[in-house]
């Protein structure tokens, strides 16, 4: 069961000519990472806050964990999603706890105990050392820690489903970047389903595990980052994702991508050859096989045997495919 | 300065003396700011809602507030005649001005992204009214109650103008017998009594404007 789909979602809105959002129809897989990505007025943000009926769809149905959202209680429904947006979201009235636990205490039936050691936690999950940052109040904390308060907000009630609307867009370049790499980190603790609203291209392609590309409120394509790059549905898609940007390529294409390079296993007794695993990108298998010399890389499988082989040839021709399209 | 260092002028069975003129007065100031909060925060709930009325009543309550005092009573005096009432009407018109264009202000520097977010993580009416909109709006609202009522009390002294007491009294009933050192009397306490009301009414500002920056303390 996905954790969120989209059936036919429609929604227009009064004394608009064209519709916001427009026909969509597509599913997040139950603790994955899909990214909705376009450009602003593309409808990324309408459809994300119908999923937690901050808007009302005008026709289609949304299904979190299976069930209509148009038939739970509004409030009901918004306690067990987690919503996380710019860093203008926390309370400025509410030290870092409280703004942390008030999601619980909406709710109710929290014990003050387990509200505390559930704040605690999340403060360690991310990475502000509870003693030191739990009476702070929003304005004492820098960006990039105001967003982590944020994160650890959206988590309070655990919920299995985390709306994020563009919640790095107002960092500086490199708190941005550290963000991202956090939330992967916490991603595979936490398992959680995510949408996440953004217009940078290099964030969806590095978080995403699908990413969904919109334009004038339609869903243009739906795909893994390689996908993308390598297939791009259409012209808008392609200059969206720059499929011919190649280090953008070389980033996010993995060495799965590559074409298996039939290479004679290397005799016995010769230099072993550099290896990676499936998941590691094209930029560092050609460095490795730079800085190595090797004739081919080993592409090792889960228990570290060589499944298939990569050359210098290799990732160049998986380049010039995406480039076929253009 | 005798007048009020003299243990003769503070006897409670006196009801001219100092204690029971100080009583008296903030009674009547306190009556005045319970009338003006009372009918200028829902006026100023309402035009942050319906924004096209904002400026007419601005302007209405601006009017009122250019009235001199001692004409404003002097008028009344032929309606309401030597009452408390005539001295509460001034007061209350007077408070208005502050009092709603601060409470409007309060609402108005509402972050809407901050109700967003609240309605997102799930609160009712109730609780975004009573752990939000409240607590973000109060400081701005008792800025604005703090400088009514360092006014109300100055005013106020006009009450003694028309024999309602007070500590305007002190000043009105004596300069008729030129008894300078009781008017000075009357007139340092009406500004220790405005003073120490700013000092109280700052202090509850800022336990109120907690996480915020003092800047936003007017």
């Amino acid at each position: 069961m996905p954790g969120i789909a989209f059936h036919s979602v429609s929604k227009r809105f009064g004394g608009s000519d064209r519709p916001a959002v427009e026909d969509v129809t597509f599913a997040v897989p139950e603790g994955s990472t899909c990214m909705l990505v376009g450009r602003s007025g593309a409808g990324k943000t309408t459809l994300l806050r119908m999923v937690n009926r901050l808007i009302e769809p005008t026709s289609g149905t949304i299904l979190v964990s299976g069930r209509d959202v148009l038939e739970e209680d509004p409030i009901r429904l918004r306690r067990h999603i987690g919503y996380v947006i710019q860093q203008v979201g926390l309370f400025p009235h509410m030290h870092v706890a409280e703004n942390i636990r008030v999601t619980a205490e909406v709710g109710g039936g929290w014990t003050r105990k387990r509200l505390e050691e559930r704040v605690d936690h999340l403060l360690a999950l991310v990475g502000l050392p509870a003693s030191e940052y739990r009476r702070r109040f929003p304005r004492q904390l820098s960006g990039g820690q105001q967003q982590r308060v944020g994160l650890a907000r959206a988590l309070m009630t655990d919920p299995s489903i985390l709306l994020m609307d563009e919640p790095f867009g107002a960092l500086d370049a490199i708190t941005r970047g550290q963000m991202q790499d956090e939330l992967l980190r916490i991603q595979r603790d936490v398992r959680k389903t995510i949408l996440f609203v953004t217009h940078d291209i290099d964030e969806a392609l590095k978080l995403g595990s699908q990413v969904a590309v919109m334009h004038h409120g339609r869903l243009l394509q739906l795909g893994a980052p390689a996908d993308l790059l390598t297939g791009p549905a259409d012209e808008v898609v392609a200059r969206l994702v720059g499929s011919d940007d190649v280090l953008r390529e070389l980033r996010y294409l993995t060495a799965s991508c590559a074409p298996d390079e039939a290479f004679p296993a290397p005799p016995a007794g010769s230099q072993p050859l550099p290896s990676s695993p499936a998941d590691a990108s094209l930029l560092d298998v050609m460095l490795k096989l730079l800085e190595t010399r090797a004739p081919a890389l080993a592409v090792v499988d889960a228990d570290g045997r060589p499944a298939r082989y990569v050359t210098l040839g290799s990732i160049i021709s998986t380049l010039q495919k995406g480039r076929g399209r253009q | 300065m005798k007048y009020l260092f003299s243990p003769f002028n503070y006897r409670l069975s006196d009801p001219s003396s100092i204690p029971n003129l100080t009583l008296q007065h903030l009674s009547i100031v306190g009556i005045a700011m319970l009338f003006s909060v009372v009918i200028a925060i829902p006026i100023g709930i309402l035009v942050s809602r319906y924004r096209r009325v904002y400026l007419p009543v601005i302007t209405i309550a601006g009017m009122l507030y250019s009235i001199p005092g001692i004409a404003f009573v002097a008028v009344l005096i032929t309606i309401t005649g030597l009452t408390l009432k005539t001295i509460l009407v001034p007061l209350v018109a007077y408070n208005q001005l502050a009092l709603i264009r601060n409470t409007v202000a309060s609402i108005n520097g509402i972050d809407p992204a901050l109700v967003q977010v609240a309605q997102a993580i799930g609160m009712n009416r109730r609780q975004t009214v009573g752990r939000v909109l409240l607590p973000l709006a109060l400081p701005v609202i008792v800025a604005g109650i703090r400088i009514a009522t360092v006014t109300t009390i100055g005013i106020a002294s006009l009450a003694g103008f028309i024999g309602q007491g007070g500590l305007g009294s002190l000043i009105f009933i004596n300069i008729t017998v030129r008894d300078y050192d009781a008017i000075l009397a009357g007139a340092v306490l009406l500004a220790a009594l405005a003073i120490a009301a700013d000092v109280l009414l700052l202090a509850l500002q800022t336990a109120l404007n907690r996480g915020r920056s003092a800047l936003t303390v007017s």
